[in-house]
C-alpha cells in the first residue's frame, strides 16, 4: 500500500456512475453547464478584449459568428437557462421566507423567483440595449 | 482545528455566481447572439461599433465586471467538482487552483476593460 492516507475516505466510483439513474444524469447535465459557461465567457472576455484591433476583433467576430459557434452558443443558452431553472428551484427551497408566522410554500417563492428573472432579464434589455 | 477560510471564501464566490449566472447569463446571450436575428434589436450589438458604444455606458461597465467575475468563480468551482465526480480524487485539487486562477485573472481582465477601456 503506498497510497496516502487522507482523513476523508474516498468511495471508488466508475467515472460513467452518472448514467445509472435519471436523476444523476440530471445532476451530472446541470454540473456540465460550467464547461459551456466557462467557454462562453472566456470568449466574451477574449472578444471585448480584441476591440483594441480592429483588425483582430473583426477576425474574431466572423469565428463567433459562424455556423458552428452560433450551435455552441445555442447549447450554451440552454444550459445558462437549465442551470437558473435548478437555481431557483434549490433557492426556493433552502429560503425559508415567513409571512404573518407561517412558512411561504416553496412553489410560491419558485414563482416569485422565476417573475423576478422575467423582470431583471426585461430591465436588461431596456437598460443596457435600449438605452432607456 | 483551524476552519477552512479559503474554501468557505471559493464556496461564496461560487454561490454569488450561480445567482449572477442564473439571471444574467440567459438574457444576455440572448441578446447578444439571437437578439438581431430574432428581431429584438436593429442592429447586430457585436458589431465592432456597437460594441465599442455599448461598453462606454457605466452601467454596463458595472455588468460586465458582475457577469463575467460571476461566471468565471461559479464556473470554476463548479468544473472542479465535475472532475471530482468522474473520479479525478486527486486531480481535481491542482486543476481547481489553475481554475480559480483563470477567474481571478478574467475578473482583473474585466475590471481593465472596463476601466482602462479595451
Amino acid at each position: 500500500m503506498t497510497e496516502k492516507k487522507t482523513a476523508t475516505y474516498v468511495q471508488k466510483m466508475p467515472a460513467s456512475w452518472w448514467l445509472r439513474n435519471p436523476r444523476y444524469l440530471a445532476y451530472m447535465l446541470r454540473e456540465l453547464s460550467s464547461i459551456f459557461i466557462l467557454v462562453y465567457i472566456l470568449t466574451f472576455l477574449v472578444q471585448i478584449l480584441l476591440l483594441r484591433d480592429r483588425n483582430a476583433y473583426d477576425a474574431f467576430l466572423a469565428i463567433v459568428e459562424s455556423p458552428f459557434f452560433v450551435a455552441f452558443t445555442a447549447v450554451a443558452f440552454a444550459f445558462a437557462v437549465y442551470h437558473g431553472v435548478t437555481w431557483w428551484g434549490l433557492t426556493s427551497k433552502v429560503l425559508q421566507i415567513s409571512f404573518r408566522g407561517k412558512t411561504v410554500p416553496p412553489a410560491l417563492v419558485l414563482l416569485g423567483a422565476i417573475m423576478m428573472w422575467a423582470v431583471v432579464s426585461f430591465l436588461v434589455y431596456l437598460l443596457l440595449f435600449r438605452g432607456v | 482545528m483551524v476552519p477552512d477560510r479559503t474554501s468557505a471564501l471559493f464556496w461564496s464566490l461560487f454561490a454569488g455566481g450561480a445567482f449572477v449566472v442564473a439571471l444574467l447569463l440567459p438574457v444576455h446571450i440572448l441578446l447578444f447572439h439571437f437578439g438581431s436575428t430574432l428581431g429584438i434589436l436593429e442592429e447586430d450589438p457585436l458589431a465592432y461599433d456597437a460594441l465599442i458604444t455599448w461598453l462606454a455606458s457605466p452601467l454596463v461597465k458595472l455588468y460586465i465586471i458582475i457577469l463575467i467575475g460571476g461566471s468565471l468563480f461559479h464556473g470554476a468551482h463548479r468544473f472542479k467538482y465535475v472532475l471530482f465526480d468522474w473520479g479525478m480524487t486527486r486531480a481535481y485539487r491542482s486543476v481547481g487552483l489553475l481554475l480559480y486562477a483563470i477567474a481571478i485573472l478574467g475578473t482583473l481582465a474585466a475590471l481593465y476593460v472596463a476601466f482602462l477601456g479595451p
